[in-house]
């Protein structure tokens, strides 16, 4: 939940990075870190196996400074993609204001992705909120490679919703921040 | 009307049913530091704070881990939620507190209401039961004070009526770029 403290003059945010395992969540979170500036920025905190695949979460702070006296704070939250780790999504899901669901583009995970997006639907709706009207935006990620679906088609079938969609490859930054950017304004809007 | 209440109703806007949010004022702020600085006083622990489901923290009292404040915070609310999700396998009805143990530092936690949390940190001279006793019967005032605060929040006024909207969308322009966009 967004917690706006007038006392202490912060607004914090919760944003939450889902989508199918190896999608490429923790590597925008990675990219973020890398090139946000010093002073805008937390360490990047990552619960990981010892294969490097998110076990629990990631989480990174952004502190954008003072807008208009209040100080506003994004932390941003990775979900472990496997399909096992379902009850542990629901957990860092808890409270979200906002969520990027981050597709993986290749053909052959088309299936993954809609099976992840159903799931993050059905969350949100468990918890009492409307799918249709929650902050939401998408990145197609690994448009790079040679297998990955053209936009129509995952549009098609993916963004059938019509909510902000990004290219992106996250691994050298395209459109990394075009999706950050998109989702934390979606979010002060609900404020 | 606290200062800081006529404060953020001239800043922000209506209650959201799908965007659950929690404004802490002034009168609330204050009335959550006394608890809080009374449980720490009274358990003799040395630090504690209260923070929400989503991790992050409302208040924090006493002098340690600056800097890394928000990542425990995502870790406790973290590792909380995640007991919820086990108490819901074992058909439980819910775990309300949480021990972690260490060989110099422990950590208490328990669950204010629906919404939040409070935890202490203590070291091994401060005995846990008497911070289990003093938790639960904070938690109660906790959740008394929350939840009026709550309940104030719900007739507030929007925040992009004073335009802070528009700045704070600037500010993500110019902090979120890309160096190829700078």
């Amino acid at each position: 939940m967004a917690l706006i403290n007038v006392a202490a003059r912060e607004i914090h945010g919760k944003i939450v990075y889902y989508g199918p395992g190896l999608c490429g969540k923790t590597t925008n979170l990675q990219y973020i870190h890398g090139k946000i500036p010093t002073g805008t920025k937390g360490d990047l905190l990552s619960i990981a196996t010892e294969t490097e695949r998110t076990l629990f979460f990631d989480f990174l702070p952004l502190d954008l400074g003072k807008v208009q006296g209040f100080t506003i704070r994004f932390h941003l939250y990775t979900v472990p993609g496997q399909v096992l780790y379902e009850r542990t999504r629901i957990a860092v899901l808890n409270g979200a204001d906002g969520v990027v669901f981050v597709a993986d583009a290749q053909r052959e995970r088309l299936q993954d992705n809609l099976t992840s997006l159903k799931e993050l639907a059905q969350n949100i709706s468990q918890s009492g909120k409307r799918f249709l009207d929650y902050p939401l935006v998408m990145q197609y990620n690994k448009m790079d490679l040679p297998n990955a679906l053209p936009t129509p088609i995952l549009d098609r079938y993916l963004n059938t919703i019509r909510v902000p969609r990004f290219e992106a490859t996250a691994f050298n930054g395209q459109g990394v921040f075009e999706t950050l950017r998109a989702i934390c304004k979606l979010v002060t809007n609900k404020l | 009307m606290a200062p800081g209440w006529r404060v953020v109703k001239s800043m922000l806007g209506h209650f959201d049913p799908h965007l659950t949010q929690v404004i802490i004022d002034e009168e609330t702020a204050s009335s959550i530091d006394g608890v809080l600085r009374q449980l720490i006083r009274d358990s003799q622990a040395t630090s504690g704070c209260v923070l929400d489901r989503a991790g992050q923290i409302i208040t924090w009292d006493g002098p340690a881990y600056d800097g890394q404040r928000m990542q425990l915070g995502a870790l406790i609310a973290g590792t909380y939620a995640s007991t919820r999700e086990v108490a819901r396998i074992l058909q439980e009805g819910g775990f309300r507190t949480l021990l972690q143990e260490g060989a110099r530092e422990k950590i208490f936690t328990e669950a204010v209401g629906d919404h939040w949390l409070v935890s202490l940190i203590f070291g091994r001279h401060t005995a846990l039961g008497l911070v289990k006793v003093l938790c639960n019967r904070a938690t109660v005032d906790l959740q008394q004070v929350l939840v009026k605060a709550m309940e104030r929040q719900t007739l507030r006024p929007r925040l992009r009526d004073a335009g802070l909207e528009i700045v704070a969308h600037d500010t993500i322009d110019l902090i979120f770029r890309n160096e190829t966009e700078k």
